[in-house]
């Protein structure tokens, strides 16, 4: 019945599918009140949803722009950073009609999250990605159309 | 004054008599007729104001609805906390006011606020508020059913708008008949995107066209003649043809109907909620009373009106009346606490007649029980008390001690009518009599006092605490003032009649037992008496004893109820779809059905429209009731449920009770014991902060249902429209929100009235049109002079993003709330661990705090204020000691008993509860006056001995003394004890549950009191009394000196 039920929310979510993203859609309950997203080999990014899942990943933003990511494993059990570079990148993505702006913003590792500032976006909605490394991986986590 | 009573008693013996007699009639008749209830009126003034807001996103909600509600209602007087929830196109804030404030001028102080507050609302939003309601206000479910599915879910829910609802609401005392399921009719014009662009018509423009679709006006009067005619013209629609062939625009010259553009059709109302019976799809009314309306007479009625309903149904239709009743757990409870007062009438006859071997002497002392509870229940009816579980546990405390004074009183005036006996020239017994009453009235008054002084400060408890144990309270207090009326009245009568006269009188010897107990307890004197060291240094050993159980025993606030049947509230995921949470709600049903202690079950899955709760339709709440035959053991069912729920899906389970669900509610706002309210400005880190105390929480041995309030994001399709794209097409941003409000979530333009009922007319895009975020971009919303068409994707961006799924505050902050409740352990420990952990591992970021509520806080106020009262109740006990005796050294004496009755009392809990309750806390203050008795018979009746018989300060004195005592002390403290053991031997029983913890302490209290003081008081006395008694004896101390009114 579990399976049924995530399945049809599976579904339900991609009735409202805006872009394919990065990784595996995902209908994980976060943990800390924010979005969760597939995290991915960078170099994979270009596979859309057809990424490899490695992680889970989290993010969890307040209206001052405090902005912090949690990474999860499959079964969305907190996961040991102790391997992940100590800073990561982040880029704040808009567009529209086809012009693309990007602001970047760094995140450092906090214990069990990293945590940075975001910069005012552009416009509404818009994206963020954000860039780690882990044993000479790049990761990749990218949360779309935010506000 | 006391002596003139006895006196006139005496004189006046006929009227005494006949005066009892009718009291006892007039007394049963006014008995047979106070209302009934489970409990007292435990309705906190609590005000619901609910806002429908058009499916307005719950962010929106809390700006535009809650906020300037929230405003204008803060600071009004009396109120003591605002909370609110703004989920999905609902509004709800619930002011709550101080306990004891009128609910009348509470309502009327919101309706002025309101009314300011309506002006800073979104047009055509309109606040009201909920119905006046109690706590216990839910008191049954009706169904309608069609069990072979041959009436159709919209007709079964219009025979309960329209039939059922309306008749049940005529009932006096209902307040209110929530609906909730089948499909609610509505004529509907269902308008193509597509089509209304080809006609080339605007939303705008159709929308103002719709809005005349349906007037009737008046055009004055017409005189013809003689006869005067009402001019009607008549443009009202009644048929779904009329709808379409209203003209709304004209396209190329030509007319453009209805239903050029749209499908006209009868369909169901959008659903935010759904009702099922027995896991079958019906129609569920909840029918709520008004505070003070009788359950049980109610019940009744509404029973009556559903077998008349019955036969007037459409064939196919079958209306449940026989699911969940509250008066079937009020009469068991009813039935469960008369039982425990018959049963202790009983246990006191036969300790009676076993120390006094006489029927006519038992008589006398057994008959100031029915007295003393009609006069009880008289002064109920003067102050519009009812009988319930608290006012009759009262009795069933007192039942004991109601004999207590006439005890006392019996037992002294056949021991001088005795002695009278066998004088060389008896006295006249009617002066025999009157010396006796005269002789013992101190003692009972004084008693009497003791134990009432005792309870006065606990009626400064306020809360739910307070309004529980004040009518018991009451009621307790009532009738040992009552039996003190009847031991100075009817008892000296009633022993001139039938004892003076008694051949018993001839007997000089005590009967077998008591000159057994007599013998035994010389023995234990002798060996006592001269070692008050000893004595004093065994007792105090005991005491440090008992002192440190305490710490190893558990804290709650109340003991939990047992009511017979369970709510079980069941919350999949946020963002879920009626449909999918119907269809999971469904499988739960089955399980639960499948356990065979489970009778029927009642599901109600999102919220009815005016729903007092703005739950989502993520949430079910499911009543179980359960056969009445004996199954397993009632945790075993429900663990089992539990298993079987979770076994269905992944969601959050909790289980309780109908009423102590909404008591949880009522102290905190929250459905559970352990309420943990985060509070702070922003949601994201709230949820956080949330996750974060959860997940430290878990694991911690006896909390169950833990649970992070599901604030959560759920998917929303947003159309964020770019105003400077807007701007170029002269569209302002405002116009065209309305517009797509108007386009995606429809409006009623009219109404169609169908024999007396009155149906909406409502107008919105239909399915193909806005069935994906791309037919939502190419709805046109404008039609420029050039014939240009503007689209909304020509002015916004349409994306699938996220938003929280409510919004809830408290005291005008936003709150997140994580809950839990206890299992298996006490309330006290896990609550103080929760803490340690909380604190260990949580940082809250400046702005945000975190409060502890629900169960717990009530508990930690309450027990400080019954820790203050308490000693206030122990220093009212001293002072009314010190004018008896004017002596603070034989005060003290008495007061001996408290420590001894404390002693026993928590053996007893530390053997069976191991938990201190509330109801623990006020049977040791109960039981302070109690213990005070027996201290008192026997100093007073040392000085007796040695004021009125001539006896000197000796230890022969003391002997006999405590001999001629020890009867009526151990009399009084049996009578005590056993009359409550039918409440000690049915723990968990319904209506016994606050009652047990109340029996087992002052059971305990009152054995250890009564042993230990029967040699400890007399050794204490012997060592400590002599300067007072010496004081009290000698004629020329000042302190004895009294003014006479000659001298004067």
């Amino acid at each position: 019945m579990k399976k049924i039920y995530v399945l049809f929310l599976a579904l339900s979510l991609n009735v409202y599918a805006h872009d394919e993203g990065h990784g595996p859609k995902l209908t994980d309950a976060p943990k800390m009140g924010g979005v969760v997203a597939s995290v991915v080999l960078a170099k994979e990014a270009s596979k859309g949803s057809k990424a490899e899942l490695l992680y889970k990943g989290e993010l969890a933003r307040t209206s001052d722009g405090s902005v912090r990511i949690y990474y999860y494993d499959k079964d969305m059990n907190k996961i040991d950073l102790a391997a992940f570079s100590e800073k990561a990148s982040a880029e704040v993505i808009t567009s529209r009609r086809g012009k693309v702006e990007t602001q970047t913003f760094e995140l450092v590792k906090h214990g069990d999250h990293y945590m940075g500032k975001m910069p005012t976006p552009a416009r509404k909605p818009f994206n963020i990605d954000v860039k780690t490394k882990s044993a000479d991986k790049e990761l990749l986590v990218a949360f779309d159309n935010l506000d | 004054m006391l002596n003139s009573i006895i006196r006139f008693s005496l004189n006046n013996r006929l009227v005494v008599i006949v005066s009892s007699v009718i009291l006892l009639v007039y007394g049963g008749w006014i008995t047979a007729n106070l209302p009934v209830d489970v409990f007292p009126d435990l309705n906190r003034p609590i005000v619901t104001v609910i806002t429908e807001s058009h499916g307005l996103a719950p962010e929106e909600v809390e700006t535009l609805v809650t906020l300037p509600i929230e405003t204008s209602l803060n600071g009004m007087p009396g109120v003591t906390r605002i909370r609110s929830s703004s989920g999905i196109g609902i509004s709800i804030v619930y002011v709550e006011f101080d306990w004891g404030t009128d609910v009348f001028r509470n309502r009327q102080l919101i309706t002025e606020k309101l009314q300011l507050a309506k002006e800073k609302l979104p047009q055509g939003l309109s606040p009201i508020m909920g119905p006046i309601s109690s706590v216990m206000g839910e008191i049954q479910f009706v169904g309608l059913v069609s069990e072979d599915d041959s009436v159709s879910p919209m007709e079964l829910r219009s025979l309960a708008d329209w039939l059922v609802r309306p008749r049940l609401m005529t009932i006096p005392g209902v307040s209110q008949v929530v609906v909730m399921g089948g499909e609610l009719k509505q004529f509907q014009i269902l308008v193509s995107s597509d089509k209304l662009q080809k006609k080339m018509i605007s939303i705008e423009d159709l929308k103002k066209s719709l809005s005349e679709i349906s007037e009737n006006t008046t055009g004055g009067f017409l005189d013809v003649g003689d006869k005067e005619y009402l001019i009607r013209p008549i443009g009202r629609i009644e048929t779904l043809e009329d709808i379409e062939n209203t003209a709304i625009g004209m396209h190329l010259g030509e007319p453009v109907f209805v239903k050029d553009i749209a499908s006209v059709q009868i369909g169901p109302k959008l659903k935010r909620g759904e009702g099922s019976i027995d896991a079958k799809h019906s129609v569920v009314m909840t029918i709520q009373k008004q505070p003070g309306a009788s359950t049980i007479d109610l019940t009744t009625q509404i029973d009556e009106m559903l077998a008349v309903m019955k036969d007037t149904l459409p064939e196919g239709v079958k209306i449940r009346g026989d699911l969940f009743k509250q008066s079937r757990f009020i009469e068991a409870s009813i039935s469960n606490v008369k039982e425990a007062l018959r049963d202790g009438a009983i246990m006191v006859a036969i300790i009676l007649f076993l120390f006094l071997m006489n029927v006519r002497t038992t008589a006398i002392t057994l008959i100031s029980i029915p007295l003393s509870l009609v006069m009880t229940f008289i002064i109920f009816k003067i102050f519009g008390l009812s009988i319930n579980t608290m006012t009759l546990g009262g009795l069933a405390i007192a039942i004991g001690e109601l004999v207590d004074d006439a005890i006392v009183d019996v037992e002294n005036v056949f021991r001088r009518l005795k002695e009278n006996q066998h004088l060389s020239k008896p006295l006249n017994p009617l002066l025999v009599i009157y010396r006796a009453s005269s002789e013992v009235r101190n003692s009972i008054v004084f008693s009497t006092i003791i134990v009432v002084l005792v309870f006065i400060p606990l009626f400064a408890l306020s809360g739910i605490e307070g309004k529980l144990f004040a009518p018991l309270g009451i009621s307790y207090i009532i009738s040992l003032i009552a039996s003190l009326v009847v031991a100075l009245t009817v008892t000296p009568v009633l022993c001139y009649y039938l004892v003076s006269k008694s051949k018993i009188l001839d007997h000089k010897e005590d009967g077998f037992l008591v000159k057994r107990l007599k013998i035994w307890h010389e023995r234990l004197l002798k060996k006592t008496i001269n070692r008050p060291n000893w004595v004093i240094g065994f007792c105090a050993a005991l005491l440090f004893f008992a002192i440190g159980l305490i710490p190893l025993m558990g804290t709650n606030f109340l003991p939990s109820f047992n009511e017979g049947t369970a709510t079980i509230g069941v919350a999949s995921f946020p963002g879920i779809s009626l449909k999918a949470s119907d269809n999971l709600g469904t499988k739960i049903e089955e399980a639960i059905l499948s356990v065979p202690e489970v009778k029927s079950t009642i599901r109600r899955t999102g919220r009815a429209e005016m729903d007092e709760h703005a739950e989502g339709v993520h949430w079910s709440e499911i009543d179980v009731d359960f056969h009445e035959e004996e199954g397993r053991d009632r945790q075993l069912v429900l663990q089992e449920i539990r298993e079987k729920i979770e076994a269905v899906g992944d969601v959050y389970v909790n289980i309780g009770q109908p009423i102590s669900h909404r008591l949880d509610h009522l102290l905190s706002g929250v459905r559970a014991q352990i309420a943990i309210k985060i509070f702070g400005p922003d949601l994201t880190e709230l949820r956080r902060l949330g996750g974060e105390v959860e997940s430290s929480l878990k694991g911690i041995k006896g909390i169950v249902d833990l649970q992070l309030e599901p604030l959560v994001l759920i998917p929303q399709l947003k159309i964020q429209v770019y105003r400077d794209d807007a701007g170029g097409y002269g569209i302002s941003p405002g116009r065209l929100t309305e517009d797509l409000e108007m386009a995606l979530n429809g409006e009623n333009v009219a109404q169609v009235i169908e024999e007396q009922k009155l149906f909406d007319v409502f107008m919105r895009l239909d399915d193909d049109s806005r069935f994906d975020s791309e037919k939502i971009k190419s709805i046109i919303i404008k039609t420029l002079p050039t014939g240009q068409r503007v689209q909304v994707s020509d002015v916004a961006e349409v994306y699938q993003g996220t938003g929280p799924n409510m919004v809830n505050r408290e005291n005008l902050q936003r709150r997140i709330v994580i809950s839990a409740n206890s299992f298996d352990r006490d309330l006290g420990s896990l609550v103080s661990e929760i803490q340690q952990k909380i604190k260990a591992d949580v940082n809250l970021p400046e702005g945000y705090f975190l409060e502890f509520g629900g169960q717990f806080e009530s508990q930690q106020a309450a027990s400080k204020l019954i820790l203050f009262l308490s000693v206030l109740s122990l220093l009212g006990v001293f002072f009314a000691l010190y004018i008896h005796f004017q002596s603070a050294s034989l005060s003290l004496q008495v007061m001996v008993n408290v420590p001894l009755a404390f002693i026993g009392s928590v053996f007893a809990v530390y053997l069976t509860e191991r938990e201190l309750s509330l109801a623990t806390m006020i049977a040791f203050i109960t039981l302070c006056g109690i213990a005070s008795r027996n201290g008192i018979l026997m100093i007073s009746h040392y000085i007796h001995l040695v004021k009125e018989e001539g006896e000197g300060f000796t230890e022969k004195m003391v002997i006999r003394g405590s001999l001629e005592r020890l009867v009526p002390v151990l009399m009084t403290a049996l009578s005590a004890v056993l009359a409550l053991t039918p409440l000690l031997f049915a723990k968990g029983e319904p209506g016994k549950e606050i009652l047990y913890p109340v029996a087992v302490v002052i059971i305990g209290g009152l054995m250890s009191s009564t042993m230990l003081d029967i040699f400890v008081t007399p050794a204490i006395f012997y060592k400590f009394g002599k300067k007072s008694i010496d004081k009290m004896t000698n004629p020329n101390r000042d302190e004895n000196y009294k003014l006479t009114g000659e001298e004067l």
